[in-house]
């Protein structure tokens, strides 16, 4: 595999294990937890998530079909690592779109849905139930594993878990 | 390390300048101290965290360490993140070496960090009642060359805006 396609199934299997980090341990209620009127809640931001990632497999196979909401958020997990797999498998195998670069798609969906991995984190601490601290650069994030079963932290942060202190600067 | 991790790298550094200024572009004078609720960081404690861990991330070239003292202003604050951004574009572009980790694990660590507050950057926007306006990124006009604060207006925005994006 070439150094770009590496670097990007790399980033997917970031996406996996954060994504599942910010959602391991959250109580049954918080995925219809709604903190504004016109802000998604966890299992909107989730679907939302399997349609951009989904949205970019599209670019390879071309099967536009944007998700329709699944009735559990478990099953609505489940369908976003099965459908970070199939963009996975695309970028392992597949030629690139003629009219997509690996930097758009960079730019683009991967990295929408990092943002909203990043949302669905920051809702966990409106929520009341905020996500351990660890030290991002030690995870064994594996880039053949971009499914929900994703390891514990490896450097997780000694200090229990507080709310956010002017002065903090660690990563 | 191959040329063509650190151009991926470099483009993303450009898509984190895009998206914190597409973040921060129009806001409300009031929005950088806007807090939520105790416990949570405002908009400029944000940018300043961004900037503590891209500044950390920098270490990885350069050794020693990286605590950045509050800025005064908020634009000040977006200055200083921009300073940073392209200080490691600078340590890529050049070739310095990595010290003790690897592009994978720079970006899998401080530079996906720094993106997902940028995704809470714009969240944020959302709760203060100023929504970012949502657009195609595919066809941003993101380039790596360019990670300080002046970032392009979108290429490719929505036609219809039915429901504000994140």
């Amino acid at each position: 595999m070439d150094a770009k396609r590496q670097l990007l199934r790399h980033f997917l299997a970031t996406l996996a294990y954060r994504t599942q980090k910010a959602l391991r341990g959250a109580p049954g209620d918080f995925a219809d937890y709604r903190v504004g009127s016109f802000s998604r809640t966890p299992h909107e931001l989730l679907l939302h998530m399997t349609g951009v990632i989904g949205a970019a497999a599209s670019l390879f196979d071309g099967e536009e079909r944007w998700p329709q909401k699944r009735p559990s958020f478990e099953e609505e997990i489940t369908r976003f690592h099965e459908t970070l797999e199939r963009l996975g498998r695309q970028i392992d195998s597949q030629p690139f779109p003629p009219d997509v670069t690996p930097e758009q798609l960079l730019q683009g969906p991967l990295s929408d849905a990092m943002t909203h991995a990043g949302q669905l984190a920051f809702l966990r601490r409106l929520y009341g139930s905020p996500v351990p601290g660890e030290g991002f650069m030690s995870a064994a994030i594996d880039s053949r594993n971009l499914g929900p079963d994703q390891p514990d932290p490896v450097s997780p942060d000694k200090a229990p878990i507080k709310p956010w202190q002017e002065g903090e600067v660690a990563e | 390390m191959s040329d063509i991790k650190r151009q991926i790298l470099k483009h993303y550094l450009a898509a984190l300048a895009y998206r914190t200024q597409k973040a921060l572009r129009d806001a409300p004078d009031d929005f950088a101290d806007y807090r939520t609720e105790k416990g949570v960081r405002t908009p400029r404690e944000l940018v300043h965290h961004m900037t503590g861990v891209l500044g950390y991330a920098r270490t990885f070239f350069e050794g020693g360490e990286w605590h950045p003292a509050r800025k005064p202003a908020f634009r000040q604050e977006i200055e200083r993140f921009h300073d940073i951004l392209q200080s490691l574009g600078e340590h890529l572009d050049k070739g310095i070496p990595f010290r003790d980790t690897t592009p994978e694990r720079m970006l899998q660590g401080p530079f996906s960090d720094a993106m997902t507050h940028a995704g809470q950057l714009a969240l944020l926007r959302r709760l203060h009642g100023h929504a970012v306006p949502p657009e195609n990124f595919i066809m941003a006009d993101i380039n790596p060359a360019n990670l300080g604060p002046d970032q392009p207006q979108p290429l490719s925005p929505d036609k219809v805006w039915r429901e504000p994006e994140d």
